[in-house]
């Protein structure tokens, strides 16, 4: 799993690729996306290239939060197609997410 | 004359050895007229062997023993008849010459302790001298006899003291030596210490030869058959021998040249409970004493020893055997499960099939294949080599590879892009293999079915294998498909034939190898086919995998055992069933239990669901059954199969009442859904929202645990918009 990365004055937006991210793929995306959680990190991920994503990878997306946040860094999501945003929503997790259309968005969030 | 009988007055067994010199010296202590009146010679049968007792020219006697049998029977002789001259060879020559004048001879039963032992065969001058010498003769044995059991008394508890240490301190030294030559050249060495100036040989049989392994003697000895001279003696009688006065004996010593010379000989057989492993020579050239009982009891105890290297010997290269038959085994194995066995193809749509095989522990030529050349057109082959072992599944291969080779050939040669007919398959493979089989006297059994979906047909041809059962599910009817082809392997130009049989939708066929039906019970019972046909009867409405793990089940049942003697190998076909509502609506389909599979999984139901949903289906729905099944195959994979990826799941999907329904079947550990603990939904844990997707997902879950090793999970989702759609607006 190669990521696609871009840096937007000091935050990192990260393109998961697709076109899914379930139980066969989620460790993996865990590993690559590691060495991007940095202490106090402003992380993006943008999810316009995934389809599909099942509970192993909302497990994933989640504990990537979960790391930022106990360092003092934070994540927001973009891009989310419309299966994926059902899945957030049935398991209530597009509460606990910063959740936007555009990576821009996403950005001027960080600043705010 | 036998030069070994000839020899046997003066062989002795080892207990007759104790004997002697006790005989000698109460008999010595006798009258002088006893010897005069004795004459030359006379025997006494001692239970049923012979013992002579023969005086010497110095007048001293000797008893010796054996199993002459004297060649004029004096039983046979009334009265005054020609006495046997026993000792008509050798040193006793003088003597006997001249018993002969008295010819008077009486046979008379020899008393000891009041019961007969024998029959004393004297020559006397007079029938009064004989009884008087019967009864001199009792009173003197029954003398000797107790003195002897007194002095073999004590002779036998010091040498077993004696032997008794030896024996642990030479074990001590073994125990210290690194192989078997060393420990038996030790062994030589101490045999031969157990006199001064003895030799020794220690032999060792071989493929009926007796080989030397170690020796201490001036020439090396050579190789000789078994059961000769001496030794060979001593090895049929499996008990120790002892000689002496082998100076007199150099007539029978052709075979055993290292005896030539020998004035005392022992021999002693080295062997265990179970089998002979050879013997210990032992022999003195120039010794005025004989060896004793004391020497003996040393030289059983190093023989003992001998038997005891040997035999490990033997043990280790049993267990080195039985290590390679082991691996045997496991290559074989590995051989058919990849060579042999093959996938179950998936992708053919109309019939489901699953296989299962049980290698038996020395694995046997079966095999089977799946051809499938369209989703509704594929072939069976279900085979079974004679024989067992590796050379059965090689040949298995072989067969198996041919068939491809005649399948491509045939292919090639019409020029068209046609599958060939299965009787020319069968002919053109048998033509390809049968040279091969007859050189190795090896046969194979073949059933070769072509099935055709479209037609309702299939198209067997039946080369000596067992019967094909056909279960016709609409009215219970069954069929036993058989046809009388030779086995492949008889004859090279055997032209086979085909048969065509008509099936419909819900059938079922069940190929198997005779393993199965020859699957024996304690009792020796064969499980036989009308069990197989009913087991198949009772479980038909299972899905296949279900049904063939039933008839392995019902095999191992009935047999009480887990390993087999044969393979036992079963292919089960069900027909899918065509009913108007369903027909076209019902598809199942066999996956991996692996995590990659998923997304075909998500892709295989989406694509039914957009091919059977009405128009006014809701994408949502879609969606959420999507998500529901991936989660439902993720747990079977990840918890039921802990990530085993060889195993497999099947999912059925079909429409019912406007709903789309899901079944996963797997083999796995059952799921208990009130085990699981509920998500939390405040972002502080990763995992735990499988289940409450799935139950958020669907209309209706139900999980099947079912009696066998067959688990269902199995979920409904209507077309319209879902439950969750509603509330979340």
């Amino acid at each position: 799993m190669a990521l696609v990365t871009t840096n937007m004055d000091g935050v990192v937006v990260i393109e998961i690729p697709g076109p899914s991210l379930d139980a066969s793929n989620a460790k993996d995306f865990k590993n690559e996306v590691g060495p991007f959680l940095t202490n106090e990190g402003k992380v993006i991920f943008d999810m316009q290239h995934l389809g599909f994503v099942d509970s192993s990878g909302l497990g994933s997306i989640l504990s990537c939060l979960r790391q930022l946040n106990a360092s003092g860094g934070d994540l927001k999501l973009c891009g989310m197609t419309k299966p994926v945003r059902a899945l957030f929503e049935l398991v209530r997790m597009h509460r606990i997410f910063d959740i936007y259309d555009t990576r821009e968005q996403a950005r001027g969030a960080f600043t705010a | 004359m036998d030069p070994v009988n000839e020899f046997l007055p003066y062989a002795a067994s080892s207990a007759v050895f104790a004997l002697e010199p006790q005989v000698r010296k109460a008999l010595r202590g006798r009258p002088a007229e006893f010897a005069r009146a004795v004459g030359a010679a006379f025997a006494w049968e001692y239970s049923g062997n012979l013992t002579w007792i023969v005086e010497q020219p110095d007048a001293s006697f000797l008893i010796a023993g054996g199993e002459y049998i004297p060649r004029a029977r004096p039983a046979d002789e009334a009265g005054d008849g020609e006495g046997p001259a026993p000792s008509d060879a050798g040193s006793s020559d003088g003597v006997a010459a001249a018993a002969r004048p008295r010819r008077y001879y009486r046979r008379i039963p020899a008393t000891l302790q009041s019961v007969v032992v024998g029959y004393l065969h004297i020559c006397a001058p007079s029938r009064e001298l004989a009884s008087g010498l019967n009864s001199m003769l009792g009173c003197t044995l029954e003398l000797v006899e107790k003195e002897r059991q007194e002095v073999a008394l004590l002779e036998e508890l010091s040498a077993s003291w004696e032997s008794l240490d030896a024996l642990f301190e030479w074990t001590v030294d073994m125990r210290n030596l690194p192989d078997r030559q060393e420990m038996l050249n030790r062994i030589i060495e101490r045999a031969v210490a157990v006199r001064s100036g003895a030799n020794a040989i220690l032999w060792i049989e071989d493929e009926g030869m007796l080989v030397p392994a170690a020796w201490v003697c001036p020439a090396p000895p050579e190789p000789r058959p078994l059961r000769t001279g001496v030794v060979g003696r001593a090895l049929d009688q499996k008990s120790s021998l002892i000689l002496r006065r082998a100076g007199h004996l150099s007539s029978i010593l052709d075979n055993e040249p290292e005896l030539a010379a020998a004035a005392s000989v022992v021999v002693v057989p080295i062997s265990t409970q179970s089998q002979l492993h050879g013997a210990l020579e032992v022999w003195m050239d120039d010794c005025e004493e004989d060896f004793e009982s004391p020497h003996l009891r040393l030289l059983e105890a190093l023989a003992m020893q001998a038997a005891l290297v040997v035999e490990n010997e033997r043990l280790y290269a049993v267990q080195l055997e039985s290590e390679r038959l082991r691996q045997e085994v496991d290559i074989g194995s590995r051989i058919q499960q990849s060579l042999l066995f093959s996938r179950v193809p998936d992708r053919i749509e109309g019939a489901s099939i699953a296989a299962v095989t049980l290698p038996s522990k020395t694995i046997d030529g079966d095999f089977y294949d799946i051809v499938d050349y369209s989703p509704s057109c594929f072939d069976v082959v279900v085979g079974d080599v004679m024989g067992k072992g590796i050379p059965a599944a090689i040949l298995a291969a072989a067969a198996k590879s041919g068939l491809f080779r005649s399948l491509c050939q045939l292919m090639v040669d019409t020029g068209r892009r046609e599958i060939p007919q299965a009787d020319a398959i069968v002919t053109s493979l048998n033509a390809a293999v049968a040279r091969q089989m007859i050189s190795v006297d090896s046969f194979a059994s073949l059933s070769y079915a072509r099935f055709d979906l479209g037609q309702g047909m299939v198209t067997f041809v039946d080369a000596g294998h067992t019967k094909t059962f056909h279960l016709r599910v609409r009215d219970q009817q069954t069929f036993l498909l058989q046809g009388d082809n030779l086995p492949l392997g008889i004859l090279q130009e055997e032209v086979y034939q085909q048969i065509a049989h008509r099936f419909e939708p819900g059938d079922i066929f069940v190929f198997y190898s005779d393993g199965i039906t020859e699957a024996r019970n304690p009792s020796g019972e064969f499980f036989g086919e009308y069990r197989l046909y009913e087991c198949v009867r009772e479980f038909a409405s299972l899905p296949v995998e279900a049904l063939i793990e039933k008839i392995r089940s019902t095999v191992v049942a009935f047999s009480q055992r887990e390993i087999f003697e044969d393979d036992l190998t079963c292919v089960v076909i069900r027909i899918h069933p065509a009913s108007p509502s369903s027909a076209e609506k019902r598809e199942s389909r066999s996956f991996a239990s692996d995590l990659k599979e998923l997304s075909r999984i998500r892709q295989w139901v989406n694509d039914l669901w957009l091919r059977w949903a009405p128009r006014s289906h809701a994408e949502d729905a879609l969606y959420q059954l999507i998500l529901a099944v991936n989660e439902v195959a993720s747990n079977v994979m990840r918890h039921a199969y802990r990530g085993d990826a060889s195993q497999r799941l099947r999912i059925t999907a079909w429409v019912e009442d406007q709903r789309f329904c899901l079944e996963l079947a797997h083999t796995g550990i059952p799921f208990d859904p009130a085990s699981t603990t509920p998500p939390s939904f405040d972002g502080t844990r990763d995992g735990g929202f499988g289940i409450f997707i799935i139950a958020k997902s669907v209309d209706k879950i139900v999980y099947t645990r079912n009696d066998g090793d067959w688990h269902t999970i199995r979920i409904v989702k209507s077309f319209g918009p879902g439950p969750e759609e509603a509330s979340a607006g």
